[in-house]
């Protein structure tokens, strides 16, 4: 039997046919349900094994992104969510997703269940649509480059620098405050970062798109299974999104966002 | 009694125009006169509901009544071989426009006079040449709300493209958005509903560099105009999900008071839902945003002058979550087939939703049942009301439940409001009293037809003298940094371009993050809305391609060939990623001034007949279109009008996304090749515009070739025999040429007197003209024997120099001398620069 | 009761729109402006307790990573504070999803919400200059309303 995973929606959520598309072509089943039908227990989430929210402007960004999607889930299907996320079962948030992981607490830490992290506005003041460089390992100190030591599932096996576009206006990954910062670095769980063509961690615009410190652009919980980052995989899941016809020359007709739902996949 | 009674009855012509005047109707004394006489018949005097209903539905913006109604039209010249002249009709075109019958005749000056009477302007040319072409696979045009064109054997693709300059002009960030929120329930509202797959928006504002002191007084400056329609247009196309994929802007001082916002929105629909079908006894269901105050008198407002006292409740307000869970909804039931038709509220609000989807049957409402944001509103605000994000259905009876579950699921307002009949009238209640009742014959066919005179004179060209440099390095920087042609990558990059992932080609291209450079057309592979989703990867390969063309400039000259060179401009940039050629449908939109003046007229109906003849020669059928006219404001007695400015619009089909192509040069050592002849046609371009000179030579186009060369380079595109190309436009062959580099990050060596051209051309002339229907193609020398046998013998061709690994551009001039040496870098810096806000 | 409830950045947080309107303002040829700074601005009246507009403004309203929040805040001295407004009558979609997150926290009551924008000028300007910036830049008279103080 296929693994079920349910990509969450609710007004204004705008990239879940994609992102479910992206479970499917992966090999998964995959269901787009309103936050309603969870609220209402109408749907059980014990019936998937993947847990997925999408990137959009739910409830329209009005007041903070995805603070209010975060607030509603928070309060009407916390502790679902921390369940899903304590037993281990993968768990995704791109974009406006991610941001709504952050403002609920479910990262970095699903335990601690507290908002220590945010999105913020984009240094430029304005929304940011580009493809950005990527990497997936861990880079110490800035000088050393470090295989993946997180165990994140969803990017393990990623080569060291990958392409993927952004879309947001408040992408700016800061912390509470230098302790959190270190202890994310510390414990693994800065899993992608914006990096130049070279491969070395990015500060400067546009590289950097936004201004992440620590040019951060994903992070996990420590188990690795809760997977929050900005860019969006959905969008390069076959070659020929990729916006270079140089990169088109690849083996494979999959772009690698694909990659990483099929870490999933096989993960469970 | 909520709903007064207006006397008509006995008025004379003054009063009658008083009575129109002091309620915003904006109907003339014809028609008012015509009114009178229905109620008179009637044996009593209509109510305001009905008075404003009548307005709303015989309102230029609906009914398009210049356009549609009778034009006496008059072109004069000198001689007769000018009018042929500017016709297209001497020795140097390939055949004869004698599409329009012409007539000469000697006037008593000895002038030179050709006359035609058009009863209808719009259905004797855009109409005409669309019922001619009779393409087999357009199902649906002129008569839903967008056109629908075949996709493949199980879905259509619908367009639109609509204007929303007044209130853009008033409040620039609520007019742009809800003019992109009012385009796109237009495609939610065809036939069944379509889904939206991408946005096009192509704004005109005044110079935004513009001295304060010279501005009018209480207008808002261009540039915080300029920057609250990219931020309007932004909010809500990315929050409803749509990309924003193509568009255009451009710069003329002719725009300061008048900004134009043209918003367009394509969709995807399978092919058995592309028909409505309202039956009597289906109920009549309210969906979305509830009803207040916004925007009353909106269809009539557009239709008049602005000025500085302009009624404050005109302004709309958008919400895009409303309408993005509206749509979400929608496509649901849709889906289950629970309704029967649907259309959007737009101009006119209820009044014209329900009259529409009313009109063969008859409708019956109760305005008590609307929900209202507010108390306190009388039943024709309630009616005419252009609250936003509102659709109306048809329902059958048995699908009420099932219908309102749906919506109810995802918190969206869905109220049954009254039902359809059989008796052919409009019959608006409120709480048990008749607030309207008109035929719905007389509503929609009593407006009478108008009649207009429209002149235009045919002056003489002269080409015009340039000044002869050594070196044109600077003219090229200074270019690619003027403001019609500069990046726009301001604005495209806080539009989400890749939502819905389907964005195979983008509005930049380029090899990485820092050297990117202006896309020809986008392309979109809708795979997510394919009806047999699942599986390993795709076997649809087909695409769409999304294109504009526009160039008011030329219009100042001729509109005739501003209207074919807008719409080569479109064709040509659809195929230059990839578009076949003989699937490519167009749509009009015109923004004009004030059509009572002759001259303004007359420039639209040469813009019209161009249309026709082009759409004929290019084998591509109008779909769709809208005008907006009376693009004037007035301060005092002056009147400031728009240059007539012609959008078109293209979307093409791409048969294999996989063969596409982008315009940044790739492989130093490949050719470089110009398809297409050049001319000395200065007229009207950004080259003279930067020295301010006027005159010249317009550009023209030679449609038979042009077609041509294009069905031939979408054959070499489609067997993949071409690695780069772009078209030339603006700033001619030196902008294309710079562009391709820079956004490429390679050089070119060019040499000038290989450029394909029928008359001898000093070195500016051959750089800057803007001559029609040229492409820079780039190919690899492995398949450039291949290329030139697929381009076929005859064609315009030539190679023009090779792609070089310097980041450079050179180009040596007709005397063997280089004109042209700048870096990549430094042309990439003077283009990036000017609207980096 | 009227509650007021202004969110600004907390320190080490620049003010990136603050920065945006002060290099506008100069453009217009505005001379003499240190600073301008931004912050957001709710209004709820009628059917909310001290403690309710506390959680609203801590749980909803602020980010608790990067702002602060201010309930009925005195006016700042030395600075020219530009407020704008919607006019009666123009729908404020922004208001409606704070009424709905206030009903999600568990907060009963439908007091009346009204959001805002608030400009906080630093530096030698006199009030008519403070009124060009604000029509020129700051608000549409068409659909806001402003104060100047």
């Amino acid at each position: 039997m296929n693994p079920r995973a349910i990509v969450l929606r609710t007004a204004g959520t705008n990239c879940d046919y994609e992102t479910k598309k992206a479970f499917e072509l992966a090999g998964a089943e995959a269901d787009r349900v309103h936050v309603n039908r969870l609220i209402s227990d109408e749907i059980d989430l014990s019936a998937y094994q993947i847990m997925a929210f999408p990137g959009g402007f739910s409830y329209g960004d009005d007041i903070a992104s995805g603070k209010i999607l975060a607030n509603e889930i928070k309060y009407k299907l916390g502790d679902q969510i921390r369940e899903f996320a304590r037993a281990g079962k993968p768990i995704i948030g791109i974009c406006n997703g991610f941001q709504v992981l952050v403002k609920m607490g479910i990262l970095p830490d699903e335990l601690e269940f507290s908002q220590t992290t945010t999105l913020t506005y984009n240094d430029s003041d304005r929304f940011e649509a580009r493809w950005v460089n990527l990497t997936t390992s861990q880079i110490s100190n800035f000088r050393s480059q470090i295989k993946n030591k997180a165990n994140c599932i969803w990017t393990k096996d990623l080569p060291g620098v990958i392409q993927l576009p952004v879309a947001h206006g408040e992408g700016k990954f800061v912390t509470a405050d230098r302790s959190v910062m270190q202890k994310l670095e510390a414990n693994g769980q800065v899993v992608l970062r914006y990096v130049d063509a070279k491969g070395r961690p990015a500060l400067k615009y546009p590289q950097n798109p936004n201004g992440s410190a620590n040019s951060i652009a994903g992070i996990c919980n420590r188990q690795g299974n809760v997977f929050g980052l900005m860019p969006h995989p959905e969008r390069y899941v076959f070659k020929y999104q990729h916006p270079s016809r140089l990169r088109w020359d690849r083996e494979g007709d999959f772009g690698w966002g694909l990659a990483m739902f099929k870490n999933a996949l096989n993960f469970v | 009694m909520e709903t007064k009674e207006i006397r008509l009855n006995g008025l004379k012509d003054d009063e009658l125009l008083k009575i129109s005047r002091d309620n915003v109707l904006s109907l003339s004394v014809v028609e008012m006169r015509v009114v009178q006489k229905y109620f008179e018949d009637l044996g009593r005097d209509p109510t305001d509901a009905e008075l404003e209903t009548i307005a709303q539905t015989w309102s230029e913006h609906c009914k398009h009544k210049t356009l549609t109604g009778v034009i006496e039209y008059t072109e004069t010249a000198d001689s007769a071989e000018r009018i042929a002249d500017s016709n297209g009709r001497n020795k140097d075109f390939e055949s004869n426009y004698t599409l329009n019958a012409i007539r000469y005749t000697p006037n008593k000056k000895g002038k030179c006079v050709k006359r035609k009477i058009y009863n209808n302007l719009l259905k004797e040319t855009i109409f005409e040449a669309t019922r001619k072409l009779n393409k087999p696979w357009c199902i649906s045009v002129f008569k839903d709300n967008a056109g629908v064109i075949e996709f493949d054997d199980e879905n259509g693709i619908a367009f639109k493209v609509e204007t929303h300059n007044h209130p853009s002009a008033l409040e620039p960030y609520g007019g742009a958005a809800t003019g992109i929120g009012g385009v796109i329930r237009d495609i939610l509202g065809v036939g069944l509903g379509a889904k939206p797959l991408a946005n096009t928006d192509v704004f005109c504002f005044g110079d935004p560099h513009l001295d304060w002191k010279k501005l009018p007084e209480g207008m808002l400056h261009p540039k915080r105009i300029a920057k609250g329609v990219v931020s309007g247009v932004r909010d809500y196309g990315n929050r409803m999900g749509i990309p924003t994929v193509n568009g255009a802007v451009w710069f003329d001082d002719g725009f300061v008071s008048n900004p134009l916002v043209y918003c367009g929105t394509m969709g995807i629909i399978p092919r058995e839902k592309a028909f409505k079908k309202v039956e009597p006894g289906d109920l009549v269901l309210v969906v979305g945003g509830r009803t207040g105050r916004d925007g009353i008198h909106g269809a009539t407002f557009s239709s008049t002058k602005l000025d500085q006292e302009t009624d404050v409740s005109a302004v709309q307000i958008g919400n895009p979550i409303v309408e993005k869970k509206m749509m979400d909804t929608l496509l649901r039931a849709r889906d289950k087939g629970f309704y029967r038709a649907v259309t959007d509220c737009g101009a006119g609000g209820l009044s014209s939703a329900v009259g529409e989807l009313g009109e063969e049957t008859g409708v019956k409402v109760n305005l008590e049942k609307v929900p209202l944001k507010y108390e306190g509103l009388k039943p024709w605000e309630i009616w005419l009301s252009e609250a936003q994000e509102r659709m109306v259905l048809a329902v059958p009876p048995e699908n009420r439940d099932k219908i309102s579950k749906v919506f109810e699921s995802e918190n969206v307002e869905a109220t049954f409001i009254g039902e359809f009949t059989d008796d052919k009238k409009l019959t608006v209640m409120y709480n048990r009293e008749i607030v309207a009742e008109l035929d719905m014959e007389f509503l929609h066919g009593g407006v009478p037809k108008v009649s207009n005179a429209a002149e235009w004179r045919v002056t003489e060209e002269k080409k015009v003298k340039v000044q002869n440099k050594s070196d044109y390095t600077k003219d090229l920087e200074s270019l690619l940094g003027s403001l019609n042609i500069c990046s726009r990558e301001w604005i495209i990059r806080q539009y989400d371009h890749e939502v819905q992932g389907h964005t195979v080609v983008k509005p930049m291209q380029g090899p990485d993050i820092v050297n990117q450079g202006p896309g020809d057309a986008a392309v979109i592979w809708p795979y997510t809305a394919e009806a047999s989703g699942k599986g390993q990867g795709s076997s649809n390969y087909k695409g769409i391609t999304l294109s504009c063309g526009l160039n008011p400039e030329y219009g100042k000259i001729d509109a005739y060939w501003m209207a074919a060179s807008a719409i080569d401009e479109a064709i040509r940039n659809a195929v230059c990623v990839g578009a076949d050629p003989e699937k490519i449908a167009l749509l009009d939109n015109f923004c004009w001034g004030n059509p009572y003046k002759k001259e303004i007229l007359g420039s639209l109906v040469r813009a019209a007949e161009a249309c026709h003849d082009m759409a004929l020669k290019y084998g591509a059928p109008f779909i769709s279109g809208k005008d907006s006219l009376h693009n004037e404001y007035a301060v005092g007695n002056r009147h400031y009008s728009i240059p007539g400015t012609l959008l078109i619009s293209a979307i093409g089909i791409v048969n294999d996304i996989r063969k596409t192509v982008t315009m940044c040069l790739k492989k130093p050592g490949n050719l470089v090749y110009v398809i297409g002849m050049t001319r000395n046609e200065l007229g009207g371009s950004q080259f003279l515009k930067l020295g301010k000179k006027t005159g010249g030579v317009v550009p023209k186009v030679y449609p038979e070739t042009a077609f041509r060369q294009m069905k031939a380079l979408s054959r070499a595109i489609s067997s993949g025999l071409v690695e780069a190309c772009h078209d030339c436009s603006e700033g001619g062959l030196a902008v294309a040429l710079a562009e391709m580099a820079f956004a490429g990050n390679r050089g070119a060596e060019i040499d000038l007197s290989r450029v394909p051209s029928q008359e001898k051309m000093s070195d500016a002339e051959m750089l800057f003209s803007e001559s029609n229907s040229r492409f820079i193609v780039e190919v690899s020398a492995e398949n450039s024997a291949e290329f030139e046998k697929t381009m076929t013998a005859g064609a315009d061709m030539a190679v023009i120099g090779r792609v070089a690994s310097k980041r450079e551009i050179t180009v040596k001039g007709s005397k063997g001398r280089r004109v042209i040496k700048g870096s990549n870098d430094a042309f990439r810096k003077s283009w990036k620069r000017t609207l980096a806000w | 009761m009227l509650y007021v409830v202004e969110i600004k950045n907390k320190k080490g947080f620049p003010d990136k729109h603050g920065e945006h309107v002060k290099h506008e303002a100069r453009e217009l040829g505005v001379k003499g402006i240190e600073s301008v700074s931004y912050r957001p601005v709710y209004s709820f009246e009628g059917g909310l307790a001290d403690t309710d507009i506390e959680q609203i403004a801590r749980k909803i309203l602020s980010d608790p990573v990067t702002e602060e929040y201010l309930i009925n805040p005195e006016k700042q001295k030395g600075l020219i504070e530009i407020e704008v407004w919607l006019k009666s009558g123009v729908t404020d979609t922004v208001a409606a999803s704070v009424a709905k997150a206030v009903n999600d926290i568990g907060i009963q009551g439908t007091p009346v919400i009204k959001t805002g924008q608030k400009y906080f000028f630093k530096g030698k300007i006199n009030q008519a200059q403070a009124e060009q910036i604000a029509v020129k830049l700051l608000y549409n008279p068409m659909i806001q309303k402003h104060g100047v103080r």
